[in-house]
Parts: structure tokens; sequence; C-alpha cells
């Protein structure tokens, strides 16, 4: 055994070497103590946009903003980055925040949604983005752990059962704790983004910036909490991105599902009934997909329930008296690839027409109208 | 949430898991030490699914209780309660593993005529490693019922034997002959034993995470929408796929080998060199091996095997492959797949002496390098294009991989001689060159080693060396793994069977 011992600690230069890149490199500033999250929140606050961001935590900067945030918004948008666009240019000045956050499921909806009633407020209007892939039983998105806190109170209090088939080692070491960030210290996938880091500078975390122009080179998070994408991503080619998006395994978390989860679907039900009791005019939003991503959805049978998710919102609304804006069909709008940004990102003006369309309907969200959509 | 997290061999949580329960294991009395194993095991498989442990508790008691039923009992009544037991394991098999298989296709059919099939599809999670233990369990139930194997009386020590964690979710597929007594038998902590299998876990994880996960990314560029390529990326990615699927697989088996190594067990070898056999025949000889084998000892034998006439004994061939193909997976792809390996060993035995007589022609002597390096090129490529339907996600994707793999292929060598943006995307499928060299240079390094095993094992070569070399060595493959290695906790390829 003291053999054993002594092999084992000529190995340690390995373990210093990991644990040292991982710590100094820090490709995701998750050593930064939340300065990096709280920073950008305090801009927000001051009313600033700030650009030049990467590697945040979206979860943690809605906490900090949320917390912080001096007035309420009546206006409140839930979902995830395909929702995030959607800025208080549609309904005035201070009047939104954007609870958008990538990647989102139903518990982050619930988490967003408890922040800003955890403040003792409740929104005039709820906007639920809705994606196919949180009707997913069996998906793969864990980063609402970093809000769980807040998602099981809320579920809690909706009365929703927390999701079965969680994974032991989430239930111990929850995403976003210290000891989750502190296990990224001997993590080989983050000294494999380290070395990334190291071999390609471009690659490197940027400092972001806080400044009053709205629209700027970089990606742009605005103080209502909705984003700009930069430059480069505003002027990629849609439909390269799409076909990119396509190749990716799974693709988006949207595939293989036989039935919608009843989880998900039951988390929506229970957080409609309870915003409406409380006031709210609740819609749900479906954003379009790029066409040529929705082509593919609709000629394979493995992702008919990206189909069966829009069916099913907008039986659930019709059954509740909730109001659909969009569709996840672009051809509902006769959307074409320059309408996009990517394979399932649309462009604000794309948005911002699907809010138009409802104000023309006169079914137009609380305090929109059609003057704020130009 | 709904996340499907498990102890893979590749994750940080195995890390953890290994050195734990191996020190546990030395640390406990001889006596306790069944249930720490055990106990280990559960907690490896209840991290995938914990409910499903009941499955496997369903079919540990009745091929327990068989397996005694089966010892006591004579004549016809034995053969009762082994078909009780077969019936139980493959039931659990088909309700799991293939009765969406089935719904799916009388789906299929009553479309035809316009009906539409009543019966629901069922929304579960296939248990990991299903099929595995399944087979582990029912060998057990056979070698008792043929009186090869004693009826454990033990029931922890029998639930060890289809839990051991090593290879209870991917193999190898072991016998109760070769494992069982292993777990009464006291093993004493053994340094030399335990750095012998703490360098076959390294050699899996970088044959794992440096090989096989890097290549994925480039296969699955290609292979998740190959309706967009044509010619040499369809080739490539078939090429690399075939060395993807071998290292996931042999790499897996080879952490297995060596995590219960290091605990003083010895487990069949799952892999020998595969893509060195000279024929089909011979590369099944090499390839899963434990899966092979147990097909060839409880259904080609049992149909009949070589002592039945040419046709029937073709047809069992044949037959055996095509079962092989649907245990791998319930799809049109899997069975095709075993049905084409079952296609070319009949063909085989039909053409060696037209084969034979043409090498003679062109000078070629049996069993002279250049026979032999043939037989390995065209062994290969063989594999290589049955791997097509094994990986393919639809038949059609698989019937348009095979249709272009040769389409424009003039066009693309002339495009990637000028422009670096072609060779990216038709060579590197969509990565770098640098990211394709590092590719190329481990599965080269792979390759070395595979040649010097061809006599004697690397490990016991690497022992004898000075303990300066040896280190070096070690430092160089662990280093490999941590900056070439790919970390996004991805699933073992057969973890899905």
């Amino acid at each position: 055994m003291k053999k054993l011992l002594s092999r084992l600690l000529l190995l340690a230069p390995l373990g210093v070497l990991l644990i040292g890149v991982n710590y100094t490199v820090d490709p995701a500033n998750l050593f930064a103590k939340d300065a990096y999250e709280r920073g950008i929140a305090d801009a927000l606050l001051r009313g600033q946009h700030v650009t030049d961001l990467t590697n945040f935590d979206e979860r943690l900067l809605q906490r900090y903003s949320l917390q912080a945030l001096p007035r309420r918004p009546p206006v409140l948008v839930l979902g995830s980055s395909r929702v995030m666009l959607i800025g208080e240019e549609l309904f005035g000045r201070g009047r939104l925040h954007n609870g958008g956050v990538s990647g989102a499921i139903t518990e982050d909806l619930l988490a967003v949604y408890r922040l800003y009633t955890a403040r003792g407020w409740q929104p005039d209007t709820l906007i639920v983005g809705l994606d196919p892939w949180m009707f997913n039983p069996s998906h793969d998105h864990n980063r609402w752990r970093t809000l769980a806190t807040e998602a099981l109170a809320m579920q809690r209090q909706l009365g929703v059962e927390r999701a079965a088939g969680e994974g032991i080692i989430e239930r111990v070491v929850p995403a976003g704790s210290t000891v989750a960030k502190l296990s990224e210290l001997v993590s080989l996938s983050y000294f494999g983004e380290a070395l990334d880091v190291l071999t390609d500078p471009a690659r490197r975390p940027a400092v972001y910036r806080a400044t009053t122009t709205a629209v700027n080179e970089g990606f742009t998070k605005h103080p209502d909490n909705s984003i700009t994408y930069s430059r480069a991503y505003r002027e990629q080619n849609s439909n390269k991105e799409a076909a990119a998006y396509l190749v990716k395994k799974p693709i988006g978390s949207v595939e293989n599902f036989t039935t919608l989860s009843a989880d998900t679907r039951a988390a929506v039900a229970r957080l409609v009934a309870y915003a409406r009791q409380h006031g709210a005019v609740v819609y749900i939003l479906l954003a379009p997909y790029h066409p040529a991503v929705w082509q593919f959805f609709q000629q394979r049978p493995e992702f008919r329930n990206v189909a069966q998710t829009e069916a099913w919102c907008r039986r659930f609304a019709a059954e509740h008296g909730v109001r659909v804006i969009g569709s996840l069909d672009p051809a509902r709008y006769h959307l074409t690839a320059a309408d996009f940004f990517d394979g399932v990102h649309c462009k604000p003006e794309v948005i911002a027409r699907l809010f138009h369309d409802e104000a023309v309907a006169g079914r137009a969200p609380a305090s929109a109208s059609a003057s704020h959509v130009e | 949430m709904r996340t499907l997290t498990t102890v893979l061999f590749n994750s940080f949580a195995f890390a953890l898991f290994f050195p734990i329960v191996t020190l546990g294991y030395f640390l406990l009395p001889h006596r306790h030490r069944w249930w720490w194993l055990l106990a280990a095991s559960c907690v490896f498989y209840m991290f995938f699914k914990w409910i499903y442990i009941l499955i496997l508790f369903f079919t540990i008691v009745i091929d327990y209780y068989a397996g005694l039923l089966i010892e006591g009992a004579h004549g016809p009544r034995r053969k009762w309660y082994l078909v009780m037991s077969l019936v139980a394991n493959l039931g659990v098999l088909a309700v799991f593993k293939y009765y969406n298989f089935l719904n799916d296709n009388i789906s299929g059919l009553v479309s035809l005529w316009g009906a539409t099939n009543p019966i629901p599809p069922l929304t579960i999670l296939l248990p990991i490693g299903l099929s595995f233990h399944t087979f582990q369990a029912m060998s057990y139930t056979i070698e008792v019922y043929r009186g090869h194997q004693r009826a454990e009386r033990h029931f922890g020590i029998y639930s060890l034997y289809v839990m051991f964690y090593p290879q209870l979710v991917a193999g190898p597929i072991e016998r109760p002959q070769n494992v069982l007594h292993q777990f009464w038998e006291k093993h004493a902590f053994s340094y030399p034993r335990l750095v012998s299998g703490l360098q076959l876990m390294a050699w899996g994880l970088f044959k794992k995470v440096v090989i096989a996960d890097r290549a994925a990314v480039m296969v699955n560029h290609v292979y998740n929408d190959p309706t967009q390529h044509t010619g040499l990326p369809l080739l490539v990615a078939t090429v690399l796929f075939s060395i993807q699927i071998y290292c996931d697989f042999s790499g897996y088996s080879d952490i297995a080998l060596g995590s219960a190594e290091a605990m003083g067990f010895s487990l069949m070898k799952n892999f020998d060199r595969p893509y060195f056999a000279k024929s089909i025949s011979e590369f099944w000889k090499r390839w899963h091996i434990s899966l092979s084998t147990w097909f060839r000892d409880y259904l080609y034998i049992s149909l009949g095997g070589n002592r039945v006439g040419t046709a029937r004994r073709y047809f069992n061939l044949w037959f055996t492959f095509l079962v092989s193909g649907l245990w791998h997976g319930a799809s049109w792809n899997f069975i095709l797949w075993g049905a084409i390996h079952g296609t070319y060993l009949i063909v085989g035995v039909w053409t060696k002496p037209a084969r034979r007589r043409l090498s003679d022609a062109v000078g070629i002597r049996a069993g002279a390098w250049p026979d032999k390096l043939l037989n390995v090129a065209c062994t290969f490529v063989l594999a290589a294009f049955a791997w097509i339907f094994f990986r393919a996600v639809t038949f059609a994707d698989a019937a348009h991989i095979v249709t272009h793999l040769f389409s424009g292929i003039g066009e693309q060598v002339a495009a990637i001689r000028t422009s670096a943006e072609a060779r990216q995307e038709l060579l590197f499928l969509g990565k770098g060159v640098r990211y394709m060299a590092v590719t190329v240079l481990a599965i080269g390094l792979m390759e070395v080693v595979h040649w010097l095993q061809r006599n004697r094992s690397v490990r016991d070569i690497l022992n004898v060396r000075p303990f300066a070399v040896r280190w070096a060595l070690y430092y160089a493959v662990v280093l490999a793994i941590m900056c070439f290695g790919m970390f996004g906790e991805s699933q073992f390829i057969y973890f899905q069977f």
C-alpha cells in the first residue's frame, strides 16, 4: 500500500497542472465569485447596455436583476433564447422584463416567475414562450439548476410534483452550486476548454463593457434583459446556420419522444392558471423555426412531436381562453430564410410582426399597440 | 430533472466511484466483500434510472430459482424450468426493446390498407445494457441445464454474477463457469495486478476519449444528415465510424476488464485486434468475442451447427447473424447489418477455392505477406461497408450512403487540391486539419500498439522496462487523454443495446 501511495504521488503534478490551468484560464468565468454576473446586473440596473459578453450564467443574471429591479415591469416574458429578442420597445420603456434564458425548460419558467413574484409583484401581462424540447420527457437540459431554489419553491407553490428521474449527482450537487463550480477545477472537459482558449486567443472570455449604445459589434444585453446579437451573428447566412443546427445530435433535444411530457403540460397549465388567478393576461408565444428546419422536422417521423407541441399549445389555449402569438410553422406568417439569424432564432422584426398581427386582430397583449411595434 | 445520468466509465463520477469501491473491497474481510460489490453494482446501475433495478431483480429471482429447480429436477421438468427462465428473460427483452419496433411495423402494415393500429406505443426508456445482462443471465440457466455449471445457492453471489458492475451494462457477456467461482475466491491486494488493471483502463480510456469521441464528431457531421453529402465525406466518415465503434466498444471492454482485474477478477477478452482479421469468419472470432461465442454456443450449435447438410448449415449461419443483428437493435438497419455479415460468411465459404485460384494465378502465395495484407484490407472494406447500415439513422439514409459512396469523387479530389474550405468540408468533415491530424496520429499510435501486441501483451513488454521509461509513457498517455480527449460525457455506443 505504501508503494501505491508513493506512486500516486508521482501523478500529483498532473493534478496540479489540471487544477492550475482550470483555475487560471477559467474559460467560463466560474471562479470569479459571481462578480461577472453581478457586475452585468449592476450595469443593466443603471440603465446601461452591456456588450462583449461571453460565458456568463444567464440564470444568475436573472436572479441578480430581478432581486434589484427598482420598479415593477408590468410585462414579464418567460422562455428560452427564442424569446430573448423581445424588448421593451414593444410595450414602452420600463414596462417589460425579459426573463428568457437559453435552453429553458419549465423549471426555468417557474424559477424566473418565482423571482418576479418574490418581490411581491404580479405581472399584468405574462408572455410564456414554449418550445418543443420543453415537452421532451427525457431531455438533458440541466442549466435550470442554477435557480433550483426558486424553481422547486414555485413547483411546491403550484402543487406540481417534482419531476421524476432526476440524476442522483444533480440531486447531491446541484448545478450552479459552489460544489459544482469547484468540481470544474478537476474537470477534464473544462481543461479541454481552457486549452482551446490558450491555443486560440479569439476564444478568451472578453471583458464586458457597459455602454449607452444599444446596437454594438458584440453580443449585447439591454436593461430590460433582452438581447441583440453580435454583428457577425446578425449578418451570418441563416441557411448555413440552419444546416449546421440540423447535423448536431441530438437536434435541440426535440427528437424521438413519443408523448409530450405530462410534467411539462401540468407545469404550464398550473403556471397559466396561477398567473391568471392573480390578474395577469397570459399569452403563449410560439416562436417560428427557420423554414429549412421546420421542413426537416415535418419530413421525419422522429420529429413529429414538434408539430404535436404546437397542436397541444393551441388546444390548451383554446380550452382555457389563452391567446397564442406566433407559430412554430414559419409558413403561417410567410417567413423566409431572410427572417432568421439561424435555424431557430427569428429576427426582432418578425417578433414585432407577430405582436403587430395580434394587435391588428384586436387581441394585443395588455399594453402593446401598433405604434409600439414600428 | 429528467437527465440521463450514469456513472459512465469516462466520467468524473467513475473516477470517484472506482477507487472507493476498490479500496472498500480490499479493506473489508472476505466474507463481506460480496455485498459490498453488490451494493456498489446496484448504485452503479441505479444512477441511470433507479426504478429499473426492479426489472433486474425480477429476472435475477426467476433465474436464481430456475437454476435451483433445473438442477433438482429430472426428465422433461428440467426443460420446462429452462423454458420458463428463457421466456421470462426474453419476455423482458421483448417488452422493453422490441415491442415498439413490432408495433411500428404493424402500424406500417395496416396503414397499407388504410387502417390505423389501435395498439399504443410504449413510452418507456430502454433499460441500460438490458441485452447484455439478459444474455448473461440466460447463459447461467442454460449452462445449469446442460450440466456444465452447478446451481448457485447463494442468492447474493448469483445476483453479483448478473450485476457485477464492470460488465453490467456492456459486457463482456460472461459465462458462469468463468465468473461465479471468482466471487467465492479470496483476492489479496496485489500491487502488480492493480497496476496492470490501471494500465488497461488508461488504454481503454485513451481509445474512447481520444479516438472514438473525436472521430464521433466528424462521423456525426456526415451521418446525422447524409443526404447533404456524396463521395469523399461519406467514405471518410464510414472508415472513421469503423474505427470509432471499435475504439468505443473495445475501450469500454478494456476499462471493464481493467477495473475487474484491479480487484483480482478475470473477465473474458472481448476484442482481439479485429481489423487485423484476414476473413469475416476470423473477424467474428476477434470482434465482441463474448457475444459471438454466446450465439455460437447457444443458438448456432442448438440449430444443428455444422453437423447438418450444407444448405441447412448455411441457413444456421445466416439465421444466427440475423438474430445477432436484431440483438443489437430493434430496427431493420441492424437486422440488415446482421444479414449482410451472414451473407459474407456464406459467400466466403463458397468462393474460397475460386479466390485461392485467382491468387495463385496472379502469383500471390497463400500465407505470404501480400496475401495477408490483401485479405486484411478486403475484410476491413467488407466490415466497413456493413457498418453503414449499423450507423445510419434510417434505412433511407443507409441507401443514400451506399448509392453515393463514390459520386463526384473526381471533382472533389480536384477541389481539395485547390481549396482549404473544400478540404475542411470533404476531407476533415467540418473540422480543421489539426483536429484530423490528432485523430489520425492517435489511430496510428493504436495500430502500432496492435502490431506490437501480435505475439505478446504490450503490458508485458512495458512492465520489464526501466521505471523512468514506464512512467514517461504513463505521463504521455495521461497527458494525451487530458489534452486531446473529448469529455462531454458521451455515452458508449453499446450501452443502447
